[in-house]
């Protein structure tokens, strides 16, 4: 046993030398490696000491913080108490500052007056048969007062203010220019009553729903500078009363639009019922004068109204469409009659497309040449470019413009010397600098019947709306 | 002539069948109609104001003079009331 145990022990030893004696050389350390760890070693243990040291210092700063929060609270807590005490107390205190007398009376602003309108000037030159140098041939400035007086009452009136050149008559009958003469004409001046949610009373000079033109044709509105033709043969305004009104109709935003009206109605230039006149130069004019009167020249005035309909299917898109029309004596004695018939209709097809157009009908009674019927029609269409969605300058602030109209005077040209009807084209670019100032441009082309020869006409004008 | 009964009642029946067909449709119809929105100032304010000019922004007036303006545009361009105060409302929440 005892050998036994011995040679044991003696392998073992000799397994443990033949494994140290084993052991590679790349497992031996040198002195320089040695001295490295032992460096490493004894900066890991410095940072260790100051990394502990800096604990210490956080933990003692938060004591101190949790310490000064503690005493705020308890700051805060005695203000409070303080500040309720305050407003108990001046609770129970009597007012010392009296109420401001009723007798003192501050200024207040009124906001109910509005001034509104548009400016215009024009560039025109005209070729053909009235051929002209090119001119700055017209100015306007229109404003629109608005006052209102109350929820159910406003006052509005609008003028016109042009320049014109002035003349000056010179030797042998020959009149001559000289300065300028300022022309200032009340477009309308009207008292509105809202007297309920169906019904308006309107009373005063009043712009005339015949058609939808003159209603919506203010300068900085019309996209090309020119009026069509066959709305000169129309009473544009007139003084009287007007009832008028909308129902919706549904909750799509369809309405229908009612007028009625008495005005006294249009007029005769030398009070005749004849259909011609002569003017000062011994120039054969129309007789009936379309701006109406101040005053009543008949035995009664005029009567006339317009129904309309409006449907929008959506925003942009929609269609509307009225029948309007007046009737009434026009000549001082009473026995001629003057009737006008108009069919508006606009459509609008996306933001960037509308056509709209007026057939216009009158029916007048003379009493030289009978019945005459001056009439005409006029469509005018508008695409803007900005459909397109192009990015290049100037575009996207563009629209096209056409417009089409043609004029029946209803009286031969043997008669009056002129055409009885003429042809216009106009096509016209709008550029919108801004939204309410606008650069118009448009070539005019006017053809006539009766061999009377063609004209033509370039137009510019610079509109703001205010 | 028992023969022309015979088509008549069948052409009767098949045109009562065809009056309760579309009577029945028509009023399966009525119910399925979806309620008709109602329109707001802003959608109120495209459909009539653009019509004639171009967009006039809220900012460019204050509450009492869109009120004045607002009421113009009721009767020139005949607004029902109601519309009228819809786009009021629109232009002084967003002046």
């Amino acid at each position: 046993m005892k050998n036994m145990m011995k040679r044991m022990v003696f392998t073992l030893v000799a397994i443990s030398l033949v494994g140290f004696s084993c052991v590679p050389n790349s497992w031996a350390v040198t002195d320089d490696e040695f001295h490295t760890l032992q460096k490493q070693v004894q900066d890991q243990s410095q940072l260790l000491q100051e990394l502990l040291k800096e604990h210490q210092d956080d933990q003692a700063e938060i004591q101190s913080l949790k310490d000064q929060q503690g005493q705020t609270e308890q700051k805060t807590d005695e203000i409070k108490k303080t500040a309720d005490k305050a407003v108990e107390v001046a609770s129970q205190a009597q007012p010392v500052v009296q109420p401001v007398s009723a007798q003192v009376k501050v200024p207040v602003e009124n906001h109910n007056f509005v001034l509104a309108g548009d400016a215009e000037v024009q560039y025109v030159k005209t070729g053909g048969v009235n051929k002209t140098h090119g001119s700055f041939q017209m100015a306007d400035f229109a404003p629109v007062f608005l006052y209102r007086a109350g929820d159910k009452v406003l006052f509005e009136a609008g003028f016109d203010t042009t320049l014109s050149n002035g003349s000056l008559a010179l030797a042998n009958n020959v009149t001559g220019s000289s300065g300028t003469n300022t022309s200032f004409d009340l477009t309308f001046a009207q008292i509105d009553y809202l007297f309920n949610d169906y019904l308006t009373v309107i009373g005063g000079k009043m712009i005339l729903p015949l058609g939808t033109y003159n209603e919506r044709g203010a300068g900085w509105l019309n996209k090309i500078a020119d009026d069509p033709l066959p709305r000169s043969l129309l009473i544009g305004e007139g003084i009287g009363v007007q009832l008028r009104g909308a129902k919706a109709l549904g909750d799509s935003g369809s309405m229908v639009t009612y007028s009625a009206y008495t005005t006294n109605g249009g007029g005769s230039v030398d009070g005749t019922g004849n259909a011609t006149t002569l003017d000062s130069n011994n120039n054969t004019i129309n007789n009936f004068d379309p701006d109406g009167n101040s005053t009543n020249m008949h035995r009664r005035p005029s009567e006339g109204g317009r129904l309309g309909w409006f449907y929008p299917w959506k925003p942009h898109y929609d269609v509307e469409l009225g029948v309007s029309g007046q009737t009434g004596e026009w000549d001082n004695a009473g026995k001629e009659l003057w009737n006008a018939g108009v069919i508006d209709a606009a459509i609008h097809i996306s933001p960037y497309f509308e056509t709209k157009g007026e057939y216009i009908y009158t029916r007048e009674n003379t009493a030289d040449l009978g019945t005459i019927i001056p009439q005409g029609w006029w469509i005018q269409s508008g695409f803007k470019l900005s459909a397109f969605n192009w990015d290049v300058p100037l575009i996207p602030s563009t629209e096209l413009v056409f417009r089409y109209d043609t004029i029946d005077s209803g009286i031969n040209n043997s008669i009056t010397g002129v055409a009885q009807k003429s042809y216009r084209y106009t096509p016209g670019i709008v550029y919108y600098i801004t939204n309410s100032l606008w650069l118009e441009g448009s070539y005019e082309k006017i053809y006539n019947s009766d061999g009377v020869k063609s004209s033509d006409q370039w137009l510019a004008q610079l509109s703001y709306g205010f | 002539m028992k023969d022309s009964k015979w088509i008549l009642l069948r052409f009767a029946f098949a045109i009562s069948i065809g009056m309760v067909l579309t009577c029945g449709s028509g009023r399966a119809g009525a119910q399925n109609e979806k309620p008709v929105k109602k329109l707001d100032g802003e959608q109120l304010y495209a459909i009539n104001c653009s019509r004639c000019h171009s967009e006039r922004y809220p900012t460019e007036r204050t509450d009492a003079q869109w009120k004045t303006i607002l009421m113009h545009m009721q009767v020139r361009a005949n607004l029902p009331p109601e519309q009228a105060r819809k786009i009021l409302k629109y232009m002084k929440d967003n002046n």
